[in-house]
């Protein structure tokens, strides 16, 4: 009798203390809007990449807690170990025993299917076009053994190993896409809009269900390679309205809110339990002048447009004095490619003013496009330059247009632009932003490059050595301050507001990392 | 109800709808290139132009504009660029938050507007009528923006009593519909409180006041119907709002209804779906006022007999 009452004690004991083992959060993330689709390299916008760089895995992953970035920042992912086998080759050893969410083992079957050119690499015919301009260079993947594949690139990739840890680098399932193959030349096309809302990776989110404009759920992958999660679920609510978010977190609905801008900071800080968490994004707003139009046809005008501006005035004003100008088209990040004793972009009216007046510019009103709302404090800044230009003689007028193709169509003197560094090296950065096949030189005909600048480039993407790089990058940003065809301004600040018991730290990309390392909860 | 006055007003209906498409159409190709919003501005040309080639934006605008009408006639208002789903689908889903919101709303504006409209006429310029007149002004010339965010400062943070926005309970429905349906309420009220006021003086009210009707039910039977006259004009306008009137409050409480979907269609410039959306809406505008149409001539029966309606053509 006692036995039996015992043994009915502990049955019902038992839900209690499984309940008890998971006394996990279930975390509520409000996003001012959804990923548009959870397919890791289709979507890579802002909006995008924060919820699907917790569903899917790189090979190699980027620690952003590492400082000065390079190759040191680099640790491994689904990859166990890599080794350089020539400047064109890099071999990857896989980890074993890692499973999809949907049981299936990770090989390198999975590997070979990301990066084929039917899904990623082969351009406009590719399932995914825009995935050729980070891979387009790249020739092979082979298979050496089930858990040991070799990157073949059609010309020497010093900083293989960056890309892929970055944009559009993650493994998605062979095995899920395979499923929906059929005779149709344009089956991935058609797979593709089933798995975008479905998606099926490694990581530590594993996808429950989703509802337009309202929510994208996920529970924890408890078998995660990289340990268990420190939460039951992550949920990912729309909403739109930054003051409805800030009133969430302040009651208590939300743990994590994103999009804070700088004005709204101290309004969170005054919430003991809310914890106001910002990064300085690897993005940099910058004013593009074009070297084709007429009036800027003298340099001295465009060097004295950039002389003009006091950066710091700005950041102050603007982002509260959080963030900062880089030193010249490179961050910190670049390890041994970062140029620290560059002076940059300076802040010099009188020098201005010389320039002004000896480039013969005779006042003209020059065009300044701006897409307003399209950066955060974009069109501030607009106004508050356009008072620093007129201080030293240079008349703008600030013309407000709906896109990009606005902005680009006949007319275009200055405009408006930010450039994110896809990864931490000028062959993600300038390279791609202004080197010889991009649309700065080709298309639009803003930047007009001297021969020693596209070499520099070639050098730049192709070299072995960090030395030889290092110095053939040095000359492209000498270039680039001399005959200015962009100046930059800073790089953006972003900020979340979180609950304090929630230990994460932003990375500076749109990234919201839920890895047990990185996303832990304290008491 | 004639078959020549049904006729016209189908007419119309069709003329209004083909207008509202082509307007539709003109102004979203005329004002950005979704491709290049789709896919960003880093994106090279040949990908742009392929993405172009693959939705057909690459055609000529006449064709574009023949093909997406051939789309209507057969029930197909096309793929959403964004995501590659049904337009129909996308909508569906969107439409029935929409219309709880709406109904509730409506409801709100119903059990609180008409019965202060008709205190304020009994009481007419009396110290309750100023009361209810100035409630009235402020419902309805607050932006439902504000209100949202002061009604959610005023539950969710400070007292902690409701859910701040989202959809899913009971109580994530109060504040969307208390602030939809009061601003509507406002100007309800005024509606009333006039056509009661005119009602109030008319000839047949004075005989069953010297009949000796009780007060209750002269109102009631006597001033009320024919008071509803205007006032049913009035909701046939809030019905036709009821799918796309609710952007701003929609977007406040994060509410997932049609108005949030148009919103980021607009700014995707995803062309299918706005178009979908205008062309529900513009349905939706056109039965309410069809609708009116006819409850008109069963309340008034001259109206049937004139042919012609004394509220005019919204449409």
């Amino acid at each position: 009798m006692i036995s039996k009452l015992f043994a009915a004690i502990m049955l019902a004991a038992l839900p209690l203390t499984a309940a008890a083992a998971d006394n996990r959060p279930e975390v509520i993330v409000a996003v001012n809007e959804l990923a548009r689709g959870l397919e890791p390299a289709e979507n890579t916008g802002n909006v995008d990449v924060r919820i699907t760089y917790s569903i899917f895995d790189t090979l190699i992953r980027r620690d952003f807690s590492v400082q000065g970035g390079g190759p040191k920042s680099l640790k491994p992912g689904l990859a166990e170990s890599w080794t350089r086998i020539s400047p064109s080759e890099l071999e990857v050893r896989l980890r074993r025993g890692v499973r999809f969410h949907d049981g299936s083992l990770f090989t390198a079957d999975d590997v070979l299917f990301t990066f084929s050119p039917e899904r990623l690499t082969g351009g406009k015919t590719a399932a995914i076009p825009s995935g050729a301009a980070y891979f387009g260079h790249l020739k092979e993947v082979r298979k050496i053994d089930p858990y040991t594949v070799r990157f073949v690139t059609s010309q020497p990739d010093p900083v293989l190993e960056q890309r892929l840890a970055a944009y559009t680098s993650w493994i998605v399932s062979s095995a899920q896409w395979q499923k929906y193959r059929s005779e149709d030349p344009n089956w991935m096309r058609n797979a593709l809009r089933e798995i975008r809302w479905n998606p099926v990776g490694t990581g530590p989110l594993k996808f429950k269900d989703w509802r337009k404009d309202q929510y994208m759920a996920f529970t924890a992958n408890d078998d995660y390679f990289g340990g268990k999660p420190a939460f039951k679920s992550v949920t990912f609510r729309e909403v739109p309205e930054l003051a409805t978010r800030v009133a969430g977190i302040a009651s208590g609905e939300f743990d994590i809110i994103v999009d804070v801008t700088p004005d709204q900071i101290a309004t969170l800080k005054r919430y003991k339990d809310v914890d106001v968490r910002s990064t300085v994004l690897e993005n940099s707003h910058i004013v593009v002048f074009n070297m084709s139009a007429p009036v800027f046809k003298d340099k001295r005008l465009r060097q004295a447009m950039s002389l003009a501006i006091d950066r710091k005035k700005l950041r102050d004003s603007l982002w509260q004095g959080l963030n900062y100008t880089p030193n010249g088209y490179q961050l910190p990040t670049f390890g041994a490619l970062y140029d620290a004793k560059r002076p940059g972009y300076v802040y010099d009216p009188r020098r201005a003013r010389e320039l002004v007046k000896a480039s013969g510019y005779d006042g003209r009103a020059i065009s300044y496009r701006v897409i307003p709302n399209y950066y955060l404090n974009g069109m501030e800044a607009a106004q508050i330059m356009q008072e620093m230009w007129k201080a030293v003689g240079i008349n703008v007028k600030l013309d407000l247009v709906d896109s990009f193709k606005q902005v680009r169509s006949p007319g275009m003197e200055m405009h408006a632009w930010s450039t994110t560094y896809r990864i931490p090296d000028p062959a993600g950065a300038i390279s791609i932003i202004l080197g010889p096949k991009n649309n700065m030189q080709t298309t639009w005909k803003y930047f007009i490059a001297p021969e020693e600048f596209n070499k520099a480039d070639e050098i730049v993407r192709t070299a072995a050595t960090d030395k030889e790089r290092l110095a053939a990058f040095r000359r492209m940003m000498d270039i680039i301050e001399d005959e200015m065809p962009m100046t930059f301004l800073y790089n953006a600040l972003y900020s979340y507001g979180t609950k304090k018991k929630l230990a994460w730290q932003p990375a500076p990309l749109f990234y919201m990392d839920f890895r047990p390392d990185v996303f832990r909860v304290t008491q | 109800m004639n078959l020549r006055f049904f006729g016209v007003k189908l007419f119309r209906a069709v003329v209004t709808l083909l207008l509202v498409v082509t307007f539709a159409f003109v102004i979203l190709r005329l004002s950005g290139d979704p491709v290049e919003i789709l896919l960003g501005d880093d994106v090279d040309q040949a990908t742009l132009q392929h993405y172009r080639e693959l939705y057909g934006l690459d055609r000529p605008l006449p064709e574009q504009y023949l093909r997406y009408f051939g789309g209507i006639a057969r029930g197909d208002l096309g793929f959403s660029l964004t995501d590659e789903r049904a337009v129909t689908t996308v909508i569906a889903e969107a439409v029935p938050a929409t219309l709880l919101l709406g109904f509730t709303a409506l409801l709100i504006s119903l059990a609180v507007g008409v019965p202060l409209g008709i205190i304020a006429a009994l009481n007419r310029n009396k110290i309750v009528d100023r009361f209810v007149m100035t409630f009235a002004v402020f419902g309805f010339s607050i932006p439902n923006f504000f209100l949202g965010i002061l009604l959610i400062l005023l539950f969710s943070l400070w007292l902690r009593w409701l859910p701040s926005s989202g959809m899913g309970t009971i109580w994530h429905l109060i504040m969307p519909a208390v602030t939809l349906g009061l601003s509507s309420a406002g100007s309800l009220a005024r509606f009333t409180r006039s056509s009661m006021l005119d009602v109030l003086n008319r000839s047949y009210v004075r005989t069953a006041a010297a009949k000796g009707v009780p007060r209750l039910r002269r109102i009631a039977w006597h001033a009320l119907p024919n008071a509803a006259i205007p006032l049913v004009t009035v909701l046939g306008f809030r019905l036709g709002d009821l799918i796309a009137g609710a952007i701003v409050t929609e977007t406040v409480f994060a509410w997932p209804g049609v108005g949030r979907l148009l919103v980021s269609a607009v700014s995707a410039r995803d062309l299918a779906v706005v178009q979908g959306v205008l062309l529900m809406t513009a349905v939706t505008m056109i039965t309410a006022n069809l609708l009116v149409d006819l409850i008109y001539g069963w309340i008034d029966p001259r109206i049937r007999t004139a042919g012609n309606s004394p509220g005019g053509d919204h449409a």
